[in-house]
């Protein structure tokens, strides 16, 4: 037993190496996929986050009459709809992925974990799209913050790492418990409230900030939008902080646990 | 030579729970379990036994205690009839699936081959699924990049190379789908049983690379149910029964003996053989004057009908169902599909038991032994029943020849006595 667990140990990175380009086919794939079946192709990466950009805008600004640091609401409103909808669309798709592939994981040996991981890349690319978009509406308006907005990788870094942290445990949990995936969208239309979309962590009021800091969203969206605008808070500090242990924690315990339940995921699925 | 693939006491065990409803866990059932078990140790606070156990399962060991040592360029048949765990230990040789006890050894690059066309995605063309395919099978892009138009000479699918494959016909698909898997470059290949989909000249193209494979120095597992394709192709042989081995040797003594054990021909076959789509429970050959009781024979002007029953537990739309003649050669004569008959095909393909039966007319033979196999399979999956029942269908002009014991004559098909005499010939 311990000889046999030792030999698919060692074999592992070597696999993950080996299957490097069934990753990069993987995603290919999917993102072929997507293009294909949608009407509007690569349009409909623009039209949803611009879309729901304006009804944020409505509701938030116009309704609400929240304030947004002095930036135009629609750019602080899609600054904050980027990683949320990369981390939701991830979400969603990834606890799905591995029973979707059903038919790959019981006939074919590769890494699992490439098939999460390909999920993600999927959205990477409307994520991208969705970047390009906002840093040049920012840039034309004049409220693109030319310093900060070199930091923007690391967050863009963390929050794909979040979505694989996430992503590890919800596609092995709904192999085993296959009702996990109606939890999902239920997270996913909760979640989008308790995270700072729509308005800025500086509403909340100070004696509520320490539980609000527990979602890992909030440091990725304050971080996106101090890269972008520059507009500095010293609470940032802290929920980036939260951010990123949450995250770490997340995708060590995520890829622990995968690896313990890929070992029979060809019994299961 | 060298051991490329050592066995060590490998068992699996798989657990089929009492209390699940559905195939899978859910959440719901966990948490609902727990709370009746709470509940029962309410309710029975002394007596154990009578309390709710959600844990409460079979274990059913696919596979006990298996040793195999493989050594470098043998060409290896798996048989053994269906549930005798010969996928499982391919799943296990492949890394598809772990062992519950023992381990495994493989020296050099592996790939198996368990289904055709895995991985196809039906929006994409052609030439796209042949790199994702060429990917899951475990080759590099270049690799692929070179082989391409080998591949595609091999699967004759030219003209519809940006065609996605959703509009390819199953043919086309499997043509494909073997042209990729046939062109890895593995030290050691795992096939199952996908020589009993796709045409029969596609079938010898698809042999004769295999044998290729072996011929050159590389390992070949093959599984099937196609005892001629088995014994052409490998030299040796693992018979498995009840997931245990029963022989490890040549391909002529495992044979021999899987033949032995499969084929107690009758004119009536009871039993319970198939997998999760269907099981068959019964077959026989009966004639309506029945002179005696220990029928073993027909004559030619007697009309004979094939009986079949047999229960259908999961609908799948490719499954086909059918019954083939063969003469003593093992030579495929004729034969008959359920699925062919647009009339009947939906009401025998509903869940539930059925028992059709089907006419056959002994006039279009020869006299001699013939024999009927049930056949089912899953179109260009899988086979379900093949060898496993058969039936003796011997067939007589004469009661003196039943007498003299005369067994093979003119065997095959009979095209009619219709000779005419051209009178005033010279």
């Amino acid at each position: 037993m311990s000889q046999e667990k030792a030999y698919f140990k060692n074999e592992y990175l070597k696999d993950l190496l080996r299957y490097r380009e069934l990753f990069y086919f993987l995603s290919l794939r999917d993102i072929l996929v997507r293009y294909k079946q949608a009407f509007f192709g690569i349009a409909w990466a623009l039209v949803r986050p611009i879309l729901n950009m304006i009804v944020f805008t409505l509701l938030f600004s116009q309704i609400a009459n929240l304030p947004s640091d002095g930036i135009n609401y629609g750019l602080f409103v899609l600054a904050g709809m980027l990683p949320w909808q990369l981390f939701s669309n991830s979400l969603g798709d990834t606890s799905n992925s591995l029973v979707n592939s059903s038919n790959l994981v019981s006939k074919i040996y590769f890494p699992r974990i490439l098939i999460p991981a390909a999920q993600i890349t999927v959205h990477i690319v409307d994520f991208a799209i969705g970047i390009g978009l906002l840093t040049l509406l920012a840039f034309c308006t004049g409220s693109l913050s030319c310093l900060t907005i070199f930091a923007l990788p690391t967050f863009v870094g963390l929050s794909i790492l979040l979505c694989m942290g996430c992503g590890l445990w919800l596609s092995a949990l709904t192999v085993e418990y296959r009702d996990f995936r109606f939890i999902i969208p239920f997270v996913v239309q909760f979640g989008m409230f308790i995270s700072p979309v729509g308005y800025g962590t500086f509403v909340i009021p100070e004696k509520w900030k320490w539980f609000f800091f527990l979602n890992p969203m909030v440091g990725i969206i304050d971080g996106f939008r101090w890269s972008f605008f520059g507009t500095y808070h010293p609470y940032i500090f802290f929920s980036v902080g939260f951010s990123v242990i949450i995250t770490i924690v997340l995708l060590v315990s995520g890829f622990l646990y995968f690896r313990k339940m890929e070992r029979t995921f060809a019994d299961r699925i | 030579m060298a051991i490329v693939i050592n066995v060590k006491n490998v068992s699996k065990k798989y657990q089929i729970y009492h209390s699940q409803q559905s195939a899978y866990k859910t959440l719901v059932e966990t948490f609902t379990a727990k709370g009746r078990q709470w509940l029962s140790c309410l309710k029975h606070p002394l007596d154990k036994s009578k309390r709710y156990n959600p844990n409460s399962y079979e274990e059913f060991w696919a596979l006990k205690d298996i040793n195999l040592d493989i050594h470098e360029g043998d060409r290896v048949a798996i048989v053994g009839r269906n549930g005798s765990g010969k996928s499982t230990l391919l799943k296990i040789l492949s890394r598809i699936t772990h062992p519950t006890l023992g381990s495994i050894k493989i020296v050099g690059r592996i790939s198996s081959l368990l289904e055709v066309g895995t991985g196809f995605h039906p929006e994409l063309s052609g030439r796209e699924n042949i790199f994702l395919n060429g990917a899951i099978l475990g080759m590099k892009k270049q690799e692929i990049k070179r082989k391409f138009d080998e591949i595609v000479n091999f699967a004759e699918i030219e003209k519809f190379l940006d065609t996605p494959v959703k509009r390819y016909s199953s043919g086309m698909y499997t043509r494909l789908g073997f042209a990729i898997a046939a062109h890895l470059d593995p030290d050691i290949l795992i096939v199952d049983e996908v020589l009993s989909v796709g045409d029969a000249p596609f079938q010898q193209k698809c042999l004769r690379k295999l044998s290729d494979l072996g011929a050159s120095g590389r390992t070949v597992l093959f599984v099937s149910h196609d005892i001629s394709a088995v014994s052409s192709l490998c030299n040796k042989g693992i018979y498995l029964q009840n997931g245990q081995v029963r022989v490890n040797g040549s391909i002529e003594e495992c044979v021999q003996e899987y033949m032995q054990n499969c084929q107690m021909r009758g004119l009536s076959w009871t039993g319970n053989e198939g997998d999760e789509h269907i099981r068959f429970l019964g077959a026989s050959l009966t004639s309506p004057f029945p002179k005696g009781t220990g029928k073993s024979h027909f004559f030619q002007n007697e009309p004979v009908s094939l009986e079949v029953e047999y229960e259908i537990l999961k609908m799948h739309t490719d499954l086909l169902i059918g019954i083939g003649i063969y003469n003593q050669r093992n030579q495929l004569l004729g034969r008959a599909y359920i699925n062919d008959d647009q009339k009947t095909k939906e009401r025998c393909f509903m869940l539930g038991r059925h028992k059709v039966s089907f006419p056959i007319n002994n006039q279009l033979f020869h006299e001699g032994e013939y024999v009927i196999k049930i056949d089912s399979v899953i179109s260009n999956k899988k086979r379900i029943v093949g060898e496993e029942i058969s039936l003796k269908y011997p067939i007589f002009t004469s009661q003196e020849n039943v007498q003299s014991g005369a067994k093979i004559f003119r065997e095959g098909i009979s095209l009619g006595q219709k000779w005419k005499i051209h009178e005033g010939a010279k």
